[in-house]
């Protein structure tokens, strides 16, 4: 049967107006300046766990993130910027992912993650009275909630924890696999109140600055999670132009192993880092998500107007 | 047989697991922003009537499984077998006692019942909600109690024991609820 109408009540999609306006608001009431980036460009993420979607006939890829074009206005020195438009992921479909969805991007110069953290709880506060935020580094999350080290745990024995929870053979998956096993399948559900968790492995560094903690190099990024959804994902930028070629350089290389769809590297993004990238922290906000949460829903099909089974 | 991606799991859709046909109850679908995803899968075992809960990497895949429900007459038991009939093709099929299990005391001759086929040979039965059998056996009902909720075994003709009221007597028409073996009351039928 046809399903003609829209997935969200009309409550929920007035609710989501207020939200998106008021998100607007917080943002320039701080001076940050709003901005339509490119959601098609030649280029693209080359993160192993994202599938981009590309315009059939065109050498054009949809966007699955704002961040390359916004760190090139930064980089142009225009300051904090941000972002609120759509995104899109290839097979990422669920109760709380849609193939395309609302993002909420911004950069804030001169920020480390840790300032950047205290707005994002600010922003949250503000937009859906979300209640104060604690701060757990990922190494000290794992120990209380599983008691486990994620950074001296031999490989072994993460994989049979790993194994165990999910059933998976132990052979299934590499390290930073298990860890994700672990971290969805008994950490995440149980966070209910909001909390931030910071220093994640050096190997889930992604765009984020790499530093030394006396138990192991971390990455310098954060999640926020409330109510066992990850809302939030920011970092202390990388601002090494080279460093990150030999980032993408080596994902595209694990991206053709994998036969995974390789995409050209982001030449343009490279050149912005290595011109006059002053220090920065950036994050990336899942409004629906935010939306989902606000409105006491279960699935982000109530808070969108239509979702990937009727669009 | 074909193969179904973990992106094409959803509720009912049957697929072999561990060598047993399965029915998917829940698919839900997690990923951490940048890590793997997974598909958290909940099966019903269709063999064992178990439920699990099994994780799959997105983009894995299942065997389908040959498995489908119909509407079948349920005949006679031979003792050994339990005999069923399509009632348009008049097709039979005979039942192991292991796929009739705990229905079979359900099973009223004639009655059409849902037959879970595996490779073309029946796996479950599956009676209706509320059945009508009759009392083959009870002791007599004691006149003049009428004490509130006050019961005693019957069994039915089918094998069937139940608690029924007091004042029930052989050879009368209950109708029972097949899901949880509750009396529901006398039946004219």
């Amino acid at each position: 049967m046809v399903s003609w109408r829209p997935t969200a009540s009309l409550q929920s999609l007035q609710q989501r107006a207020k939200i998106l306006a008021d998100i607007r608001q917080f943002l320039a009431k701080r001076g940050i300046l709003e901005i339509e980036v490119p959601l098609l460009s030649a280029a693209g993420g080359t993160d192993l766990n994202i599938e981009l979607l590309k315009i059939e006939g065109e050498d054009r890829w949809l966007a699955s993130s704002p961040e390359f074009p916004l760190k090139r206005l930064v980089a142009a020195g225009y300051g904090d910027v941000y972002a609120l438009q759509k995104v899109f992921r290839k097979g990422e479909s669920g109760r709380r992912h849609n193939s395309e969805f609302t993002m909420l991007e911004w950069y804030r110069v001169g920020f480390d993650e840790f300032q950047l953290m205290d707005e994002v709880e600010a922003l949250c506060q503000a937009v859906f009275n979300m209640p104060a935020a604690t701060q757990v580094s990922y190494r000290k999350l794992f120990i209380d909630s599983v008691n486990l080290d994620p950074f001296t745990i031999n490989d072994t024995e993460l994989a049979a924890v790993g194994a165990g929870l999910s059933g998976l053979d132990p052979t299934a998956l590499a390290r930073d696999g298990w860890l994700d096993v672990i971290f969805s399948h008994a950490i995440e559900p149980e966070l209910d109140a909001p909390v931030f968790i910071f220093d994640f492995p050096a190997s889930q560094s992604a765009l984020a600055k790499i530093t030394n903690r006396d138990y192991g190099q971390v990455a310098q990024r954060f999640e926020l999670v409330y109510q066992g959804v990850e809302l939030a994902n920011g970092y202390f930028e990388l601002t090494d132009g080279e460093e990150q070629r030999q980032r993408f350089e080596r994902e595209l290389a694990l991206r053709a192993h994998q036969k995974k769809a390789v995409v050209a590297m982001d030449e343009h993004l490279i050149a912005a880092l290595n011109s006059a990238m002053p220090s920065c922290a950036g994050v990336a906000m899942g409004v629906d998500r935010i939306c989902m949460l606000a409105a006491a829903t279960q699935t982000l099909s109530e808070v969108i107007s239509f979702d990937d089974n009727n669009a | 047989m074909a193969n179904f991606s973990t992106n094409e799991f959803k509720g009912g859709l049957k697929v072999m697991l561990d060598g047993d046909p399965c029915s998917i109850v829940e698919n839900e679908y997690v990923k951490p922003g940048k890590g793997q995803a997974f598909n958290r899968v909940r099966l019903k075992n269709l063999r064992t009537g178990r439920v699990w809960e099994r994780t799959f990497k997105s983009g894995e895949s299942l065997e389908a499984a040959d498995v489908m429900d119909v509407e079948l007459e349920y005949l006679y038991n031979d003792g050994e077998f339990w005999h069923f009939m399509d009632p348009n093709t008049f097709d039979q099929y005979q039942a192991e006692e292991s796929a009739v299990a705990d229905q079979k005391n359900w099973l009223r001759e004639q009655d059409v019942i849902t037959v879970t086929l595996y490779n073309g040979s029946p796996l479950t039965v599956t009676p209706p909600n509320h059945v009508v059998l009759e009392v083959a056996h009870t002791d007599p009902g004691l006149k003049g109690d009428t004490a509130q909720g006050a019961t005693k075994p019957a069994t039915m003709t089918t094998g069937a024991t139940i608690k029924v009221p007091l004042f029930v007597e052989i050879g009368d028409k209950l109708k029972i609820d097949t899901r949880t073996g509750e009396y529901l009351g006398r039946s004219k039928d």
